[in-house]
């Protein structure tokens, strides 16, 4: 599953450390999300979009 | 406090710990070693409750529960088959006998645990928090006392009666080579 949260940060001007701060993560799952290795559960991929300010829908895009 | 604090103050607290208790085990008190190690969790426990930070998020937890699975089954196996190795192999070593049985209701005791605990973050049992804990605490307890009362009855011993080793039961290891007085 592909996603957009590097993109959405980088453009919101947010580093890793505080979008894990405020979606309650560590760093190091924010930098597994970004790389695709790790699917997050439905409440925190709706933490991060919010935080992203966009949809899990934006930001997750399904392959499948 | 600072996550990474919290991290070196743990890891000087299991390094004095680990201390005390391997001098406790040097003067042969348990009482010591209980004690330094309660004392360690609760210290642990305070510092860690006033860490800011997140310690473990829910990759921590996915990884950890896949990990702790394959160990328990990985373990299970293992401590069968060697427990069956170390009965059929008695004969040899009359201590094997007792390693097998503390091997076995080791076991016993900690897939028992794990099966409680799965069913329970598994939604199949209904207990609250401190519910769960109580739950896993008797389980134990039980294992333990059964594994006790195996192990430490004396059912199957040899008894020291007018300065000879008397067998009490069918022992299934030699007597003590230590003086019977």
């Amino acid at each position: 599953m592909k996603n957009r949260i590097k993109e959405l940060r980088t453009k919101k001007g947010m580093t890793q450390e505080e979008l894990a701060q405020a979606a309650g993560v560590r760093r190091e799952t924010i930098v597994f999300l970004e790389q695709g290795k790790y699917n997050p559960s439905l409440l925190l991929a709706h933490s991060v979009a919010e935080q992203l300010g966009t949809t899990i829908e934006k930001l997750f895009l399904f392959d499948g | 406090m600072k996550l990474e604090r919290f991290k070196l103050l743990k890891m000087i607290v299991v390094i004095l710990v680990a201390a005390v208790v391997a001098e406790a085990v040097v003067v042969r008190s348990v009482i010591i070693a209980m004690i330094a190690m309660i004392a360690g969790a609760f210290v642990l426990l305070q510092w860690r409750s006033t860490v800011k930070e997140v310690i473990a998020d829910e990759r921590d937890m996915e990884v950890g529960g896949k990990a702790a699975l394959l160990t328990i089954r990985i373990f299970g196996w293992v401590a069968a088959v060697a427990s069956l190795a170390l009965v059929t192999q008695r004969d040899r070593n009359p201590s094997y006998m007792l390693i097998a049985a503390v091997l076995s209701y080791g076991t016993c005791a900690l897939l028992i645990l794990y099966a409680v605990i799965a069913r329970y973050y598994g939604n199949i049992i209904e207990a609250k928090n401190g519910k769960l804990r109580w739950i896993a605490i008797i389980v134990v307890l039980a294992i333990v006392l059964i594994a006790g009362i195996r192990i430490f009855s004396g059912e199957d011993d040899w008894i020291c009666s007018n300065g000879q080793w008397i067998e009490h039961g069918h022992p299934d290891f030699a007597a003590p080579t230590t003086p019977c007085m």
